[in-house]
């Protein structure tokens, strides 16, 4: 990371439109691309969507789906890479966007950074032992997920710009996992993909820690776990911008 | 990490074979060892028009998303339609089978600001 140590904490936890939840991605890495801001953690929850990876959406618009009128939830496009994951009121995403002046630069740097911060929180926050791996049956399927008993709670992904990297996470935190899935396979099975997919692999953490969480309980553990690792770099706060 | 004599190249990591007006351009050794496993290539149309420093392709690796930067000014003229069905030539190939497209250039006093292998292999001991 290079330029401005000093991390904004950006809490956009208010309601409003998915579209304009998810837009706020690219414009995070837009502005810390040019300097305009420093480095953000960003913890922000969404509406009922499907949000696809840019090249996932790319791949599917040249094969001729109309991603717009494809149902029933809304679908959308971040920055990042991967394929389809589901947003709702149950979920907490975590983006951090962090000026780089070299890229490409290795992918595993920023999910690791990632990482670091949500398994000390789930550690200290509800007891959970969580690391990354794979989750095969899992949708958006990746080697840094995050995982707990080798069930994935959590999917990563990273966008790299001239200039910064942005690299974000949807922790499934209440509900079921397997509601999140199901919503996955129906929409492919609309582009005539069928998985596999095994319900076992995913779950929220209401579900592993049993008790009923809401992505609200999680945004001060998230925040604790993360200034922590940073030590004494320091942080300014905002919520609901 | 190898680095050919016989390239151009520029500080993002792309190189350069200039033959005539036209460019042929890839990724770097350094940059698809930085990527990882490449999963797809973005390309750009032909006969796209393209400004130097602007997008030329997008590839995805590990649930990544980076952009590929033109490093002249021209007009696309081919591209490697390999990488639709085989992006990891990228990653196996990337001077050889691994180019992603020719420019015929718009701006050829351009080439004057790309560096040789021995400055592109001095910037990546910075890197």
């Amino acid at each position: 990371m290079g330029r401005d140590q000093s991390w904004t904490v950006w809490v956009d936890a208010s309601p409003g439109p998915p579209w304009e939840k998810v837009a706020r991605e690219e414009a995070l890495l837009g502005a810390v691309a040019a300097g305009r801001l420093g480095p953000v953690l960003r913890l922000w929850t969404s509406g009922p969507s499907l949000v696809l990876g840019r090249l996932e959406a790319r791949r599917l618009e040249q094969a001729g789906y109309a991603l717009a009128q494809m149902g029933p939830l809304p679908v959308l496009v971040r920055p990042s890479g991967g394929t389809a994951v589901p947003h709702g009121p149950d979920d907490l995403s975590v983006t951090l966007c962090y000026p780089c002046d070299q890229v490409p630069a290795a992918p595993e740097m920023g999910y690791r950074r990632l990482l670091a911060g949500l398994v000390r929180a789930l550690e200290q926050a509800l007891g959970l032992q969580a690391g990354p791996g794979w989750a095969p049956g899992s949708f958006c399927d990746g080697r840094f997920n995050l995982v707990v008993g080798g069930r994935k709670v959590a999917g990563t992904a990273q966008a790299q710009r001239r200039g910064a990297v942005l690299v974000h996470a949807t922790v499934m935190v209440g509900g079921e996992g397997r509601s999140r899935l199901r919503q996955v396979a129906a929409f492919y099975r609309q582009v005539g993909a069928h998985g596999p997919w095994d319900e076992g692999r995913v779950a929220s953490l209401s579900e592993l820690a049993g008790r009923a969480l809401s992505p609200q309980d999680l945004i001060e553990p998230l925040v604790d776990a993360f200034l922590a690792g940073w030590g004494s770099a320091g942080a300014s706060r905002t919520h609901d911008e | 990490m190898n680095v050919p004599e016989d390239l151009k190249y520029t500080v993002e990591h792309e190189w350069i074979r200039l033959e005539g007006n036209r460019a042929t351009i890839g990724i770097t050794d350094y940059a698809q060892d930085q990527l990882g496993d490449v999963v797809f290539v973005d390309l750009p149309a032909v006969g796209q028009e393209v400004q130097a420093g602007g997008n030329l392709a997008v590839v995805e690796s590990v649930k990544s998303v980076s952009d590929v930067y033109a490093p002249l000014s021209g007009r696309v003229v081919a591209v490697n339609e390999l990488l639709k069905d085989a992006p990891e030539t990228l990653n196996q190939d990337p001077y050889g089978q691994g180019w992603i497209a020719v420019l015929e250039l718009t701006q050829p006093d351009e080439v004057q600001g790309l560096l040789d292998a021995a400055a592109y292999i001095q910037h990546l001991s910075g890197a």
